[in-house]
């Protein structure tokens, strides 16, 4: 299988069996939910925080889908890219100063638009490469 | 835990033929009930029970994820949805899967994918009096299959592993 190899700051997110790997630059850093999160009349986009600080939540699926009931072991935000919506994911960790070895993702599973590029094995746990900008198009959050 | 096909195959299927008949073995895979395909017998690797199954975003809802297998992870498609339906919704529990080798074109180097196997894979003799046409039921047995064989009455395919794994059919 096809590898290449990626060098720098990375950043793992958790989302139920779902790990992604992006650059650090793209992730923005990590708050957590405080209160709770009211219905924004969207599908799977929920409010959080009040005044200057509120914001949309989205809770990614283990498919990239916008959960539409929030799962309550989600309690980390981070916004991707430039966008103002909070992803909200299990678990965050920051690997600084690696090189990884990325493989090819299986032509069988690269669907159109699909918003995976490839995947490391980190010690057993498969995380899949990506960037903000593909996840935010694959969920049609239309923000970039 | 890994079987051999031979390890797994509960039987042998002659066909009866005449004297100067030439036959064939062939791994037939009931990928859902009453329906058949086949493959040839040096590209069935192996039959793994229940494996790790990794969902992968984006991926066509036929093909269920990646698999862990001899050091390495593989595609695992499952062959009802990609030929009669493409459910959305939950995966289907995944029991037994067949490892299967392709080669995208000579020389190039050996990979390998699996399909689901919900019913016992059996090995069977195939001989060229039971060559008929390809069914009707699925519009892309012409893009995946490379001949056909009648078994028990239905309409066998032989599919081509490169072309099952080789492109995505959406």
């Amino acid at each position: 299988m096809p590898t290449e190899t990626m060098r720098g700051n990375f950043v793992v997110l958790r989302a139920g069996p779902l790990h992604l790997i992006l650059p650090q630059a793209e992730v923005g850093a990590a708050e957590h939910i405080e209160g709770g999160l009211r219905p924004s009349g969207r599908p799977g986009v929920f409010g959080h925080g009040e005044g200057s600080l509120a914001c949309e939540v989205v809770a990614p699926s283990e498919r990239l889908e916008a959960l539409e009931a929030f799962p309550t072991d989600r309690f980390v935000l981070t916004r991707l890219g430039t966008g103002a919506t909070q992803f909200a994911w299990n678990e965050m960790k920051v690997l600084l100063d690696v090189s990884l070895d990325v493989r090819t993702l299986p032509e069988a599973l690269r669907g159109a638009g699909g918003p995976i590029e490839g995947f490391v094995d980190l010690q057993g746990t498969i995380a899949f490469r990506t960037d903000a900008q593909r996840i935010v198009s694959y969920m049609a959050l239309g923000e970039g | 835990m890994n079987m051999l096909i031979e390890d797994a195959a509960l039987e042998t299927t002659s066909v009866a033929c005449g004297a100067e008949e030439i036959h064939a073995q062939a791994r037939l895979l009931e990928y859902m009930q009453g329906r058949y395909v086949a493959f040839a017998p040096h590209v069935t690797v192996g039959l793994v029970h229940q494996p790790q199954l990794i969902s992968v975003p984006g991926a066509p809802n036929y093909a269920l994820g990646l698999i862990p297998w001899d050091g390495r992870y593989i595609p695992l498609i499952d062959l009802a949805s990609l030929l009669h339906t493409f459910p959305q919704g939950e995966i289907p529990a995944v029991d037994h899967v067949l490892v299967l080798a392709f080669q995208r074109a000579p020389g190039e180097p050996l990979e390998h994918g699996a399909v689901c196997a919900p019913y016992l894979v059996k090995t069977v003799e195939v001989t060229d009096s039971r060559q008929r046409a390809l069914p009707d039921d699925s519009h892309l047995w012409p893009l995946t299959a490379i001949s056909c064989f009648e078994f028990l009455g239905a309409a066998v395919p032989v599919l081509d592993t490169a072309l099952v794994f080789g492109q995505t059919y959406l």
